[in-house]
C-alpha cells in the first residue's frame, strides 16, 4: 500500500509540473516527485526486507532533492533579476 | 489494528494535501499543503518504524515550506493560474504512469515476515561510512558544488562599461 502512496505522490508531482505556469510551481512539482521517490524506496525496503539500506538510499534521495531545490531557487532568482517575474514563458535565456 | 488506522490517516492526509498542492491557485494554500504533505509522509514513515527518515523528512518539509514562503514574498507572487488544458492532459498521463507502475510492481511479494523497519542508527552509520562511503562522499561533494554554483548562478550581472 505504501508503494501505491509513493506512486500517487509522484503522479501529483507530474500533474503539478504540467499545470503550473511559474518557476515556483515547477519546484513544488519536483518536491512532490522527490517525496514520491523517497516513499517508493521506503516501500521497496519494506517489501525486500532490507531495513537499513532502504533508509540510507532514501536519505541520499532527500539530500539530492534539497540540492535540486536550491539550484531551482537560484535559477528563479536569476530569472527574476532578468525579467522581473518568474513565469516559465520567459525561460528562454538566462543571460542578458 | 491501531497502527494500520494511524498509517491510513496519515496516508490520506498526504494524498489530499498533495492534490491540493497540485491544483490550488493560491500560493499560500500550496505552501501550506506541501508542508502538510511532507509532515504526513514523515508521520507515515514513523508509523512504519523508520524514525531517522521521519525526522529528516520533517526537517526538510519545514525548510522547504519556509523557503517557498520567503521566495513567494520576494517575487511578489500570491496566486498563479493553473493551465486547465495542460492539467487535464497531465491527469491522463499521470493515470497512465500510475497504471504502468502498478503493473510493474503488482507481482512483488514481501520477502520478510516483518512489515516494519527496525531502525538502528548505529548500524545505519556503520553502513554509511563503510559500505557506502563513496556515495556519501559524492553526495557531500555535490552539495559543496551546489553551494558554489548557486552563488555563481544567482549573482547579478555587472553592466559593461
Amino acid at each position: 500500500m505504501i508503494m501505491l502512496m509513493g506512486f500517487v505522490l509522484g503522479a501529483f508531482g507530474l500533474l503539478c509540473l504540467f499545470g503550473k505556469k511559474t518557476f515556483l510551481g515547477l519546484l513544488v512539482g519536483t518536491y512532490l516527485l522527490t517525496l514520491g521517490a523517497t516513499t517508493s524506496l521506503v516501500a521497496a525496503g519494506l517489501i525486500s526486507g532490507v531495513d537499513s539500506r532502504a533508509q540510507i538510499f532514501s536519505i541520499f534521495v532527500v539530500v539530492g532533492g534539497i540540492a535540486q531545490m536550491v539550484v531551482g531557487y537560484a535559477f528563479a532568482i536569476r530569472l527574476f533579476f532578468l525579467h522581473k517575474n518568474v513565469s516559465i514563458k520567459e525561460l528562454t535565456q538566462l543571460r542578458n | 489494528m491501531e497502527t494500520d488506522l494511524i498509517f491510513w490517516v496519515f496516508c490520506i492526509t498526504a494524498f489530499v494535501s498533495a492534490s491540493v498542492a497540485a491544483l490550488a491557485s493560491s500560493l499560500r494554500v500550496v505552501i501550506l499543503s506541501i508542508w502538510v504533505c511532507g509532515m504526513a509522509t514523515g508521520a507515515t514513515y514513523l508509523s512504519l518504524g523508520a524514525e531517522v527518515l521521519a525526522i529528516v523528512q520533517w526537517i526538510m518539509a519545514t525548510l522547504v515550506a519556509i523557503s517557498f514562503l520567503f521566495f513567494s514574498i520576494q517575487f511578489g507572487i500570491r496566486t498563479e493560474k493553473v493551465d486547465l488544458k495542460k492539467t487535464v492532459l497531465g491527469g491522463f498521463l499521470c493515470a497512465a504512469f500510475l497504471g504502468l507502475a502498478w503493473i510493474a510492481v503488482r507481482g512483488w511479494v514481501p520477502q520478510g515476515g516483518n512489515q516494519t523497519f527496525v531502525s538502528e542508527i548505529d548500524a545505519m552509520g556503520r553502513i554509511m561510512v563503510g559500505e557506502y562511503l563513496l556515495p556519501t562522499e559524492i553526495v557531500a561533494i555535490s552539495l559543496f558544488l551546489v553551494i558554489v554554483g548557486i552563488g555563481v548562478i544567482s549573482r547579478p550581472e555587472e553592466k559593461k562599461k
